[in-house]
């Protein structure tokens, strides 16, 4: 669970951006302009910083100069290697071209998070105990056993969790983008995690589209 | 061009000198020879005569060295002659038989010789006679010679001469040459010197005159098509932002759990963004439609148009003053379009004033030349740089400030259109801080 500043000048995609942390469990503010995002980042103490680059009053770059140190990725204009360049070169953590995929986003925030180790390492819900840094699950008292893929899947799905996610997306994420197998052995690994620990309610199937992990 | 002209002419002219130097001394040549041939015959037969009459009275004196004596007298002849480059010889031969004078010419190692040989009528001797015309004919070399280098040397002038004048004949026609050169190599702006009058220099007027034509539609087609290019690119930016938000609430709504409210807010948000882009599609149809239009005018009641206007003003917003005065009559126009005209012009004041502090007036004016309209505010005004692109299609002042308001930022350009194809001028002042009038000046034909 991490507190995530989001700065970007559009309303909708601030509002799409920070939707979508909520969901996955992180907290969030938004900021509208470089002035505003300033005056956040020094109230308040950030887990990470998204900051778009194009900002009315005050730019992206001057905006990372002013703040304190915490963990930034920026949010470049799709031809702006310039500035990708030059944001790198400042010290940010990553950058994201937009338009993006929310998955991506989420994902690259995830990376700068464990790096930083503020992301989620413990998950409760039900009877169920995970502990990502030992790589143990424990239903009640007792520890579960996953073979280490199944366990990947599990990280997937609670660090996406309320999200669905499509099979070769699950296949993608869980077992790597050079992984050729097929879309059945996603189903096996998600019928042997239901029942093992005891979600079947939990993992839902999502009609034509995949898996969700229903946290609410 | 030039150069086949100087070729021709020079040539003519070296073919007339040359020929009347090879005429010249070739009758000089013949001349000088007849006339020495001439002189020496004569003075062959001179001595012939005096000669022979001498060694008959020799004879008749009946020496008795007779041979002796005319060997005396003969050497007494070589030696006067002499004098005159002439050498003289006497040979005896047998009596009888034909003996003609006979002259030729002779050109030994020392020099050109005259040479006669005949004999003496009254006794049997050959006179033997040589002219030396070496110096006539080293003089008359001479003569030619300095005919042949005075030839040579008056055609170099001359070709220099031809050369000065076919280049100031051929100078402007070269400037043409030049001029199109430079214009087909793209230099737009170059043209001919107009000098003196004369044939070329209409050639000269009409070809700058061709030239200003050509500079003129480029510049307008490239100004075109900069505004086309600026279009498409404002164009492409306003659909974007837009459909990301659209694509990115979708996405959301088609992975995310949502609960029933969130659907509601999600797919309200969408179908706000999709109106948008239907206001923007909207709008640029209009545009479209208006580009030829021919409205359809008839007598309007201002005072009444202005009464339409102001309740629908009044019910959009209540955080401004709104104002009218009226002192005109009628318009002729196409009531629907000037009633989105100043609909439009009334939203844009709106957006420029600050809540609860706006006020703005909406005046009718009329005077010789036409009626003028105007809507004045007293917001934050636009600044000088930008007065000017304002009613360009997409154009924002201010992105960050404007977005929030929703426009697009064709509702002025829509204006202008209407104003257009009413004949009408749509002008805007404006000063920072202080407020903006508009004024549309419709001028009675």
């Amino acid at each position: 669970m991490a507190h995530i500043l989001v700065v970007e000048d559009d309303q909708d995609i601030n509002e799409i951006i920070c939707k979508n942390l909520k969901l996955v469990g992180h907290s969030y503010a938004q900021a509208f302009d470089g002035i505003e995002a300033v005056k956040l980042a020094t109230e308040t103490e950030f887990d990470l910083i998204l900051l778009d680059v194009m900002l009315p009053g005050l730019d992206g770059f001057s905006v990372f100069k002013k703040i304190p140190f915490a963990p930034v990725i920026f949010i470049t204009a799709k031809d702006g290697l310039d500035s990708k360049l030059n944001g790198l070169k400042l010290g940010a953590d990553d950058y994201i071209v937009k338009p993006f995929e929310m998955l991506e986003l989420l994902a690259r925030a995830e990376a700068v998070l464990r790096r930083t180790q503020k992301n989620i390492t413990t998950f409760c819900l039900d009877e169920v105990n995970v502990n990502m840094t030992d790589r143990t699950v424990k239903v009640g008292n007792e520890y579960a056993d996953l073979s280490p893929k199944e366990f990947e899947l599990l990280e997937v799905l609670i660090r996406n969790q309320n999200i669905a996610l499509s099979r070769d997306k699950l296949l993608e994420l869980a077992w790597g983008y050079d992984y050729l197998g097929e879309t059945r052995t996603v189903d096996n690994h998600i019928q042997k995690l239901r029942s093992k620990l005891g979600w079947e309610s939990r993992i839902k199937t999502i009609y034509k589209l995949g898996y969700r992990l229903e946290v609410k | 061009m030039k150069l086949k002209t100087f070729i021709a002419i020079f040539l003519l002219i070296l073919t007339i000198l040359f020929s009347s130097v090879g005429i010249v001394s070739f009758y000089l040549n013949n001349s000088q020879i007849n006339m020495l041939k001439d002189k020496s015959i004569a003075q062959f037969q001179t001595i012939v005569s005096s000669l022979d009459r001498d060694i008959a009275v020799l004879r008749g004196r009946g020496e008795v060295d007779f041979y002796g004596a005319v060997d005396t007298l003969v050497r007494g002849y070589a030696r006067y002659y002499g004098r005159h480059g002439i050498t003289i010889s006497v040979a005896g031969i047998r009596a009888g038989g034909e003996h003609a004078a006979e002259l030729t010419f002779a050109n030994r190692g020392d020099g050109h010789f005259i040479l006669i040989t005949g004999r003496l009528p009254m006794s049997n001797f050959l006179v033997n006679y040589s002219l030396d015309i070496t110096e006539s004919i080293t003089n008359m070399r001479n003569i030619q010679n300095a005919l042949l280098v005075s030839a040579i040397v008056f055609s170099v002038i001359s070709a220099a001469a031809l050369y000065v004048i076919l280049s100031s004949i051929f100078k402007p026609l070269t400037i043409v040459a030049e001029t199109s050169r430079e214009i087909a190599n793209g230099k737009l702006s170059e043209r001919i010197p107009v000098g003196s009058k004369n044939e070329l220099s209409q050639v000269a007027l009409d070809f700058n005159k061709m030239a200003e034509r050509v500079q003129r539609q480029m510049i307008l087609l490239e100004e075109e098509a900069l505004n086309k290019q600026q279009f498409v690119d404002n164009f492409a930016h306003e659909m974007r932002t837009p459909l990301t938000s659209i694509y990115g609430y979708a996405e959301y709504m088609h992975k995310a759990l949502l609960d029933d409210g969130e659907v509601i807010e999600i797919s309200s948000r969408i179908m706000d963004k999709a109106s948008y882009l239907k206001e923007i599609a909207n709008s640029l149809l209009q545009l479209a439609m208006l580009r030829d239009y021919v409205p359809t005018k008839q007598e309007v009641s201002i005072p009444h148009l202005f009464d339409d206007i102001s309740q629908t003003v009044k019910a959009q917003s209540e955080d401004v003053k709104f104002t009218y005065a009226c002192n005109a009559n009628s318009l002729n126009c196409q009531e629907d379009l000037i009633k989105s005209l100043l609909l439009n012009l009334c939203q844009n004041a709106i957006k420029a004033c600050t809540p609860n502090e706006g006020i703005i007036c909406m005046t009718a004016t009329e005077n010789a030349s036409g009626v003028t309209i105007s809507v004045t505010d007293n917001g934050c005004g636009i600044p000088a740089e930008s007065v000017a692109k304002v009613t360009e299609p997409f154009y924002r002042v201010d992105e960050a400030r404007n977005r929030k308001h929703g426009g697009a930022g064709l509702g002025l350009a829509l204006c202008r259109k209407i104003a257009e194809v009413h004949g009408a001028e749509l002008a805007i002042k404006s000063t920072p801080n202080e407020g903006t009038t508009v004024s549309v000046t419709f001028t009675t034909p």
